[in-house]
């Protein structure tokens, strides 16, 4: 395996003695990693326990069942070996899709508050556009590392663009604006890693940009030209202006991000103690458990446990950043990808609630409500795990399946 | 230091830290992989070409072109990206929680502390003299929030306990009418016992909350339904209404109709608050501050209790002796009496009528519909000030003071009625009332009145209408003459009686016309027989019983004032706070003394020509009979119209009274006026017996 750039770690570097099969597996698992995921989905669980108490919409055992269910898939995801999927492009853009339109699907489609976004399967309601985010991470890393990181014909841009729209136009039409940008940023991240011509990558940022501006100057022409919502929603508009000007209605339009600013301000340097926030606790932020989690524990431990969350996830990022650079390019993409996603949603969910991003509905990583992104989370961790652990077996003989057993 | 400042400091320096952190793992990623180099040359490794022998790269090329198809650069470049965005959230973190943290903390605890409002006693409705005709009596009531009603158990547990059947609880439980999240009444006037139950269950009886209220109480008999009017819960209509700044909650009741509706901001009174701090799961822990409520005034109507009380009975014996008596389609009529010589209402009944107690907690649905249905015929409209109906030989007092007015009656005016008349052809005949049985002959003004004889009033309206053709080409200012003198009677607008719900009426014109029909263009014009039609107060034109009441009341003192049922409000001790004051209206009818009391003289003989039990009385009374013709309605009989005032040299009371469905004026709207003059003068009439005309049909 003469590969310059797969290295083995320090302590399988010695060639003298050979270790035995067991250790070389232990020794090759990335267990910052782990243990990093671990923390958070600890510090996750016990601000969720005290931000469902006396919220009977919201069950703690839910979101345990949630932390297993990811666990499992997470070892499943691990212990298939990613680079068997490099050329799974189609078929994944294909799940995607399908996931995303799902809940348009009559029967199994759950409608709430004018948008479809969950389907109700044996009982359980989950949200089919979080798990559509797994194959669209394996989509653009299968399609760029084609590429071998150099991608600068525009032909193939404007394919990979397809491939980014496609099931970002699915998910928007469920409207979920949210989630449909988490899938742009995934598409882009691994764009721009994955060796896009940075003039391509500016043009379109560009255009990007304008295209923003031109939909919000349109928008309230349109509206009074047809008498109802054509581009944008009204409170996706209400969300914009709030963010734009802080005061504006802080009893209507503007009430969530006073009260999740009064919530991470009233916490101070050590916050007002487990269990007695009391912003959370007597309904001020509206979804404490989910969107708003990041408010609760800010509230309950103040700076201190705020820098504590950005900590781990800084050094989850770190440590992913530090896989992504060993691996192989289908490798690295990938865990690009993971990184773009939680990156994306991190900066979004706490800068919304502390009024330097506009509110929209994604969850924070490890921490919100929902065992439907549990799950994808647990999976991205899966996937790094995995591109972890066969980046250093490429730098060491493979150990088989049955020498693992044995 | 300012607290920006701070912030840009810490901005900065956590930039750079994660700068050089990043840097650090560059530079550890450089470092291995140059150790990775230097191995390899010791420890040439088989490469996948097979070759044993490979070239050593330059460290140079690693670094420019590394040997794996990635962009290391840009890796690096994606995560000091992110290290940045995440030092700015850092920073803005620090200024949230660390440099504004007091100011936040202050907010949040003023989100802790939490007010229940204290209802206010709404104010007592009295009649003139004081005497109480609504107060407020104390009673147990059970409220729940609407989503009990999905607990079947527990509505069927309250349905055991309250004696109600379930699905009456569930229907209050979903009622429509009220805002979703306010609490819904189950039951008034719950017994002690079952009150004691369910506070002493709380684990069987979630959400349900028993209380003290107020209920509104009518001590006497007769309660005066449509003067007094119903209070009701505030509906989701009402709140928005009443905007943001109104201290009303969905749970509160209002004043609906009626003096509860028209006085509501006297009766209401404030609100009282209480303060408290709550802890982290709402239950209060420390009264910070507490306002009492400020209770409603009670608030006395011009209305006599014991006129009023007659007044009741008469209407309701009255329709019953009609139908007794033949007339088998009345079922309705409307009474008032008023004081002229400051407007005020001294009595006002309206039939059929309903239970104002039955709307203290919030009516059920059942009653409600039934109160609503068309065989009931609207008991909850008030038909003094909301009934509208053919006016009749009632409005010939003004028509003929619109012709002295215009100069087309003089003191030699007359007519001869042969009980037809044919001025526009035989194809346009128009009949006097009196056609059946002849003519009324010669007759002069005076006698036309008492006869009420059309033929007379059909000259009139020609000559109008000839002075209206002509007025149409040139002077269009004068365009609606008669119909503008009408109006400055008080015709085709609210009298303005205290905001109670009233009725404008109609007096018809050409422009009126013209709109209506629009589509039919047969009807489309002013034709003379809507001149005559309106002379003799029928076709188009509505009126209110209190418009024809506070009419002549009008004629009777001369002048027109805005009529009212409010008299004083009184604070607790029973101390008169604000009094009503007499109102001219706005417009004032022309006319001179002469011709009205020409009119008079007209009113005496009808009362002259009727006798008994007129002259009975100590004083001598002015009156005028009418029967209106509603189309709609021809087979089941007319509207019998009378309306009286006395005493004639200083007039004081004038009644007037509509009965519907009931034959002429004379026989039952002329007992019931006789019978309420009789209860105000003391005169004992005998028994109240209607329905037989007295003549061949006074008209």
């Amino acid at each position: 395996m003469a590969n310059t750039t797969a290295r083995k770690d320090s302590m399988l570097r010695s060639q003298a003695d050979q270790p035995s099969t067991i250790r070389r597996f232990i020794f090759s698992v990335n267990w910052l990693l782990l243990i990093n995921a671990a923390l958070l989905i600890a510090l996750g669980l016990v601000v969720v326990y005290s931000a469902t108490r006396g919220r009977p919409a919201y069950s703690f055992s839910r979101q345990i069942m949630g932390v297993g269910l990811g666990a499992a898939i997470m070892l499943l995801l691990w212990i298939i070996d990613y680079r068997k999927l490099e050329n799974s492009a189609i078929f994944a853009l294909i799940l995607a899709m399908l996931l995303s339109l799902s809940p348009m699907i009559p029967g199994i489609g759950v409608e709430v508050l004018g948008g479809a976004r969950w389907i109700k399967i044996f009982g359980q309601q989950i949200q089919p556009s979080e798990f559509a985010k797994i194959p669209a991470i394996f989509m653009m890393a299968s399609l760029l590392s084609e590429y071998r990181g150099r991608l600068t014909s525009g032909k193939d841009y404007m394919k990979c663009l397809g491939f980014i729209v496609l099931p970002m136009g699915c998910v928007m039409l469920q409207p979920d604006l949210g989630t449909a940008l988490v899938f742009l940023v995934i598409g882009f991240t691994v764009l721009f890693v994955g060796g896009a011509n940075r003039w391509w990558l500016t043009v379109t940022i560009v255009i990007g940009a304008l295209l923003v501006v031109g939909i919000l100057t349109l928008d309230p022409i349109l509206d009074q030209r047809f008498g109802r919502d054509v581009l944008l929603k009204d409170y996706q508009i209400n969300r914009l202006l709030v963010f734009l000007n802080e005061d504006l209605d802080p009893t209507g339009i503007g009430f969530n991000l006073r009260q999740s600013k009064i919530a991470i301000g009233s916490g101070g340097w050590s916050g007002v103690g487990y269990m007695q926030g009391s912003q959370s606790g007597l309904g001020f932020l509206p979804e404490a458990p989910s969107d708003f989690i990041f408010c609760v524990l800010a509230e309950e431990f103040g700076f201190v446990g705020s820098m504590t969350l950005i900590g781990l996830y800084a050094l989850l990022v770190l440590i992913s950043l530090r896989v992504a650079i060993r691996a192989d390019s289908f490798g690295s993409l990938l865990v690009a990808g993971c990184i773009g996603m939680w990156v994306f949603q991190i900066i979004e969910n706490i800068g919304m609630t502390c009024g330097m991003m506009p509110i929209t509905g994604i969850p924070l990583p490890f921490m919100s409500y929902g065992s439907s992104c549990m799950v994808v989370n647990l999976c991205a961790v899966g996937i790094i795990a995995s591109v972890s652990m066969r980046t250093a077996w490429n730098a060491q003989a493979k150990p088989t399946m049955t020498q693992l057993i044995a | 230091m300012r607290p920006e400042t701070i912030t840009v400091i810490v901005a900065i320096v956590t930039f750079v830290v994660s700068l050089v952190v990043l840097a650090f793992i560059a530079d550890m990623y450089n470092r291995q992989s140059r150790d990775l180099v230097v191995k390899r040359s010791f420890v040439p490794v088989a490469g996948p070409s097979g070759s044993a022998n490979i070239d050593i790269p330059k460290e140079e090329e690693l670094t420019a072109e590394p040997a794996q198809d990635k962009n290391r650069l840009r890796f690096y470049i994606f995560g000091i990206l992110t290290g940045t965005i995440f030092s700015s959230i850092v920073a803005k973190l620090w200024s949230l929680q660390l440099l504004s943290g007091d100011y936040y903390t202050e907010l949040a605890e003023i989100n802790r502390t939490s007010s229940v409002a204290i209802p206010a006693i709404r104010g007592r409705l009295l009649d003139r003299k004081g005497r109480e005709m609504v107060g407020n009596r104390p009673t147990l009531i059970v409220t729940a929030p609407r989503s009990v009603a999905d607990d079947r158990n527990l509505v069927h547990r309250l349905s055991l306990v309250l004696g109600i059947p379930s699905g009456v609880i569930r229907q209050k439980l979903l009622d429509d009418r009220l805002e979703m999240t306010a609490q819904r009444v189950l039951a008034t006037d719950v017994s002690m016992r079952a009150a004691a139950y369910i506070q002493s269950h709380p684990h069987l009886f979630e959400d349900i909350t028993v209380k003290d209220s107020a209920a509104r109480y009518y001590p006497f008999d007769s309660r005066a339904a449509h003067v007094l009017g119903y209070i009701g819960p505030v509906t989701a209509d009402e709140l928005k209404a009443a905007g943001d700044d109104s201290e009303l909650t969905g749970e509160d009741f209002i004043g609906k109709t009626g003096a509860e509706y028209a006085f509501e901001r006297y009766l209401a009174g404030k609100k009282g608050q209480l303060v408290y701090k709550r802890d982290v799961y709402g239950a209060p822990t420390a009264l910070l501050q507490e306002i009492p409520p400020v209770n409603g005034l009670d608030v006395c109507l011009t209305i006599d209790l014991d006129l009023q009380r007659a007044t009741d009975k008469i209407l309701r014996e009255i329709i019953a002796s009609a139908r007794e008596n033949g007339w088998k389609y009345c079922d309705a009529g409307a009474l008032v009496a008023m004081d002229i010589e400051d407007g005020g209402i001294l009595a006002m009944s309206s039939f059929p009528t309903y239970n104002p107690e039955a709307f203290t907690n919030g009516i059920s649905q059942d009653l409600w519909d039934q109160l609503t249905s068309t065989e009931a015929n609207n008991p909850l409209m008030n038909r003094v000030t909301t009934g509208r109906y053919p006016a009749a030989s009632t409005f010939k007092a003004f028509t003929s003071l619109a012709g002295f007015h215009a100069g087309l009656i003089d003191d030699h005016s007359t007519c001869y009625c042969t009980g037809y008349w044919d001025y526009y052809g035989t194809q346009w005949g128009w009949r006097c009332w009196i056609y059946e049985w002849g003519g009324h002959g010669l007759l002069d003004f005076e006698e036309s009145v008492n006869q009420s004889c059309d033929v007379f009033f059909y000259d009139l309206a020609a000559a109008f209408y000839e002075r209206w053709e002509v007025l149409e080409e040139d002077v269009l200012e004068r365009e609606n003459e008669l119909q503008e003198y009408l109006r400055s009677w008080g015709f085709g607008s609210v009298t303005g009686l205290d905001g109670l719900g009233e009725s404008a009426g109609r007096v018809p014109d050409a422009a009126w016309k013209r709109e209506v029909f629009a589509d039919t263009p047969e009807d489309y014009d002013w034709w003379p027989g809507d001149m005559t039609n309106m002379i003799i107060g029928q076709g188009d034109l509505l009126v209110t019983p209190l418009q024809i009441c506070n009419g002549y009341a009008g004629i009777a003192r001369r002048k027109m004032l805005k009529p009212h049922i409010f008299h004083r409000t009184l604070d607790v001790h029973g101390n008169t706070l604000e009094s009503y004051d007499v109102r001219e209206s706005d417009q004032q009818p022309e006319f001179e003394e002469k011709d009205v009391l020409r009119l008079e003289e007209g009113f005496r003989r009808v009362v002259a020509r009727n006798g008994w039990p007129f002259n009975e009385f100590p004083v001598t009374i002015l009156a005028k009979t009418g029967t209106g013709e509603v189309a709609a309605e021809a087979d089941k009989g007319t509207c019998a119209w009378f309306v009286a005032y006395a005493p004639a040299d200083n007039p004081k009371f004038c009644v007037a009274s509509v009965i519907e469905r009931a034959g002429t004026g004379d026989s039952s709207a002329m007992q019931a006026v006789q019978h309420t003059l009789a209860a105000i003068y003391d005169v004992d009439i005998g028994e109240i017996r209607a329905g037989k005309s007295t003549g061949i049909g006074e008209r």
